[in-house]
């Protein structure tokens, strides 16, 4: 079986535009197997991302027809339409082909004084776990897939994006956690600028809901 | 494509390397002040390429005090088959619970805990207590997102991502004075000078077919000290994972399922539905040490009672579809889209090459043996020996990167910045570049697939030595063929010029260990030749250098055992 | 908290842009809106002086079509308004918002279907 593939390709010194592929597949075949198919054998200039190639680092985010997906966990049998067009993500500067700069999204992330603060140097652990949802969304990869998502990321320069903002929350609702933050997600840049569109957590692929995260932060300022 | 040293940047510790021994490292350098200059050069993104995040299993420590120090040592070094150094293990079990609370309380890294709310220690194979603390199977991720978010919030930490030191530099009055590094996002070359050099690049053997390190991992730290002329040790100890997935149509192949399915009561089958592990070890079965395990999968397959495929079964159905689910859902997940299910069926896997023991050799201050040149986490050798324990491996990476950053933040403030010979960087990038051009040369892409075929059937689970010396032979062929390399057009982020770049480091590393299991007649721990199947009464560390004219002068060494002899655990022999 | 059986791997994502257009339908209402209410202003400012332009103004605010076009916008733009309230403020969980979008459509059409019958011929 074959496929056609359709790759964006371009950078700061190169013009821009889509070149296509073909390439074979299997039903266990993934995007990133069909990008390597295509370094490896047909191409060796294209340029993308990828490490663990299991899901675990959040490095490989493309869009794939129009889509946010991990390319290493993204079936090429699933993916519908007659080809299979592959764009970098969006709202990030581009180094070539579907390679991206992560910084600004880590940027606005450590803006929202995203990390944990405790002066706690002790020899003991905490005597709980934490409640539930906040477990599980804690388990965000900072794939960027949502931040590209984002119709208000791309709009608004200095929003914090749903990733960071999600963080904002497991952070807060951490007990051992003593960092402020609220002046900073209390605000356009921060929670109050989202506009609900809920398309970032259509896209998460650990299942994460940031659009959910950002309400409970909102909601706690009208409360 | 420029030749060009476009930058000299002076810093006071430079770090190679992004994840756990790195990141550790550079956030305890940078803990007191005044804060030496700290420098990372990753070769990916921060945090996110590397094999620390892949962990699922979890992190050995005491913790319990029903538990012991001793405990943790003896099982440390009974598994590593007394070729540990045992100050370094000393120092693992030591440091691991400090580690622990420093994680949690420091880094917001929050472990999974009982019903009591007690921290949940799980068991693992080879080990006598329960001691493992994990997250869900997800352990990795949680502790270097939190360390990620730690650095990025740091102010006073600079890092290069898509940057890889290509060069270690030897300072004019000797020792090591920094590196010579390519920025893959501009495709410039640019010169480090440091007082203190800190190789945490993480190993990982990916020259076998099967293999589950991270994609980008090609033993650089390793292959950047032998050039340097500094000590190397026990290369030859590689360890086989046991289960590791078999998906041949997907770069998902190799991927490895954790241990903690055998330490949860999973079983083996090979073809006929046996538990073969009865054959091999009668009294832990499933939960023997990875390294038997690994042997068993692999004669299993060899002597033809494997699955089409080439693999054998992993089976944890029995426990019911829900519980393997909330034990273990990224498995879960990762056997469905390799088209089996982990939760209600068997799953096929094979031995894949996940960690080596050996590497650069270390004292208990992550010290090499060339002055200025430090090493922790999996490019060190020694804390293991003959094979590693599962949650042994981040422990090392974080103990001693920890230490590494420790030791330097006080030697940095008494040492000399050390002078470089441009030259000599210059000529370094000269030689490199000539044998990388845009039209001509072998492609770095099938020269890795013959790599990895060569050292897998040669030089892998089970090794002879009428194979090690082919291996040889043939792996000094190829290393010919890869003095002239294809790699297109740019330096700018040019994915075949980095593939080129690790298959070199892959090739020296590999000719190292063929030349290592060769001169090792013997079995030990992970290394099994099949025509030397007895181990030598004493245990012995093959040390091994660089010598002028570029091969290795080989050496044998007793490891310390300062702690613990053998004959107090009476034969251990008769265990592999 | 158990999740669908199918791995991600094998989901594809769907209905990303309903989200995005009520969006910016939104804002496009609400321009159209101010510039609609800036014009019928001025209108009748302008009809304050001279009487004889009122017939003209008004003939065509009461033709039908013209009724069920502003039906639409303003419907439109109010009930997306309010469900747009709803969930930034978090009366609903956000994910099951495009079934809301799609049901403010459906009221949004027959509204104005309603008023051009009424209206109409």
């Amino acid at each position: 079986m074959e496929r056609k593939v359709v790759i964006w390709r371009g950078g700061p010194d190169s013009g821009s535009g889509f070149a296509e592929y073909k390439v074979p597949f299997t039903p266990r075949s993934t995007v990133l197997d069909a990008l390597l198919y295509v370094q490896r054998k047909l191409d060796p200039t294209l340029a993308f991302r990828y490490a663990c190639r299991k899901g675990m680092c959040g490095t490989c985010g493309i869009r794939v027809n129009g889509v946010e997906r991990l390319a290493c966990s993204t079936h090429l049998s699933v993916v519908p339409g007659k080809e299979v067009r592959l764009e970098p993500l969006r709202h990030l500067p581009i180094i070539r082909d579907l390679a991206v700069d992560f910084t600004p999204f880590f940027q606005r992330w450590v803006r929202l004084n995203g990390a944990f603060v405790s002066s706690d140097a002790g020899d003991h652990l905490y005597g709980s776990s934490l409640p539930e949802p906040l477990v599980r969304w804690r388990e965000c990869i900072s794939c960027g897939l949502c931040y590209s998502a984002c119709d208000t990321v791309g709009r608004a320069t200095s929003f914090a994006g749903p990733a960071a903002l999600n963080r904002a929350l497991t952070l807060a609702l951490d007990p051992r956690d003593e960092g402020n933050r609220w002046h900073r997600v209390d605000r356009i840049e921060g929670a109050l600028g989202c506009h609900a569109m809920g398309v970032c957590t259509l896209v998460c692929p650990k299942g994460l809901d940031p659009a959910t995260a950002i309400q409970r932060l909102r909601w706690r300022r009208l409360v | 494509m420029s030749l060009e040293i476009t930058e000299e940047l002076t810093v006071d510790i430079l770090i190679l390397g992004g994840g756990g021994a790195a990141l550790m490292c550079a956030l305890h350098a940078t803990d007191q002040v005044p804060t030496p200059r700290v420098l990372m050069v990753v070769k990916g993104l921060l945090g996110k390429s590397g094999c620390t995040r892949m962990v699922q299993g979890g992190m050995n420590a005491v913790l319990n005090p029903k538990d012991s120090l001793e405990a943790h040592f003896r099982d440390t070094v009974v598994g590593g088959a007394f070729l540990n150094d045992q100050e370094l293990v000393w120092l693992l079990v030591t440091r691991a619970p400090r580690v622990v609370f420093e994680l949690e309380n420091r880094y917001g890294v929050l472990f999974d805990r009982d019903e009591y709310g007690r921290i949940h220690q799980k068991p693992f194979a080879g080990q006598s207590f329960n001691r493992t603390v994990h997250k869900g199977d997800l352990t990795g991720i949680e502790v270097m997102e939190r360390l990620r978010e730690a650095v990025w919030a740091c102010s006073s930490l600079a890092f290069l991502e898509d940057a890889q030191a290509v060069a270690l530099l030897p300072g004019k009055k000797g020792g090591i004075g920094g590196a010579l590094v390519l920025d893959h996002r501009s495709g410039r070359f640019l010169v480090v000078r440091a007082k203190a050099t800190v190789l945490a690049t993480g190993g990982g053997p990916t020259f076998y077919r099967f293999s589950t390190p991270s994609r980008e991992k090609s033993l650089d730290g390793t292959a950047l000290a032998y050039r340097a002329g500094a000590e190397l040790m026990d290369l030859e100890m590689i360890q086989f994972h046991p289960t590791g997935l078999v998906c041949p149509d997907s770069e998902l192949n190799g991927a490895v399922l954790e241990e903690g399915l055998r330490g949860a009561g999973a079983v083996l089958l090979n073809a006929r539905g046996e538990r073969f592990m009865v054959r091999y070890d009668p009294t832990r079965m499933e939960r023997s040490t990875r390294d038997i395990v690994a042997r068993a999968a692999y004669l299993e397959i060899m002597e033809g009672r494997g699955t089409p495929q080439g693999g054998v079964y992993i089976d944890i159905s029995h426990l019911g579809r829900e519980k393997v689910e909330a034990m273990f859902p990224g498995m879960v997940e990762r056997t469905r889209m390799a088209g089996y299910d982990l939760a209600t069926g068997p799953v096929e896997v094979c031995p894949t090459a996940h960690f080596i023991m050996g590497g650069v050799r270390i004292d208990e201050m992550c010290r090499t043996s060339l002055p200025g040149l430090y090493a922790a986490g999996e490019d060190a050798a020694g804390v293991h020996g003959a094979n590693r324990l599962g949650g042994n491996g981040i422990a090392e990476s974080l103990v001693f990167g920890a230490l590494a950053g420790e030791v330097l933040r006080e030697e940095v403030t008494e040492k000399a910045l050390p002078e470089v010979d441009i030259l000599y960087a210059r000529e370094a990038v000269r030689e490199l570049m000539n044998g990388l051009s845009a039209e001509q040369g072998e492609s770095p892409t099938d020269l890795w697939v013959e790599l990895k075929d060569l050292m897998w059937s040669h030089v892998g689970v089970v090794r002879e030595e009428a194979l090690l010396r082919e291996a040889v032979r043939r792996l000094e062929e190829l290393r010919e063929r890869a003095k002239q390399l294809r790699v297109g057009p740019t330096n700018q982020f040019n994915l075949t010029l980095m593939q080129a770049l690790s298959l070199r480091n892959a090739m020296e590393v590999a000719w190292l260990v063929a030349q290592s299991a060769l001169h090792r007649n013997e079995s030990r721990g992970a290394h099994f030749r099949r025509d030397q199947p007895r181990s030598w009464d004493a245990p012995k560390n093959l040390v091994l250098r660089r010598s002028p004219d570029g091969k290795p002068s080989f050496e044998w060494r007793s490891p310390r055992m300062t702690r613990l002899q053998p004959e107090e655990l009476g034969k251990w022999n008769e265990r592999s | 908290m158990k999740g669908p059986s199918l791995p991600y791997a094998l989901r594809w994502v769907r209905g990303m842009d309903i989200a995005r257009w009520a969006h910016r339908l939104q804002r496009w209402s609400g321009l159209f809106l101010t510039a609609f209410a800036m014009w019928h202003s001025l209108q009748l400012y302008r009809s304050a002086r001279d009487p004889s332009l009122l017939a003209n103004h008004l003939a065509l605010l009461y033709n039908p079509w013209f009724m069920a076009a502003i039906t639409l916008v303003v419907g439109f733009h109010g009930l997306n308004g309010l469900r747009q309230l709803v969930y930034e403020v978090g009366i609903l969980g956000i994910t099951s918002q495009r079934r809301l979008i799609l049901v403010v459509k459906v009221l949004v059409l027959l509204l104005a279907f309603g008023v051009l019958a009424w209206r109409g011929g």
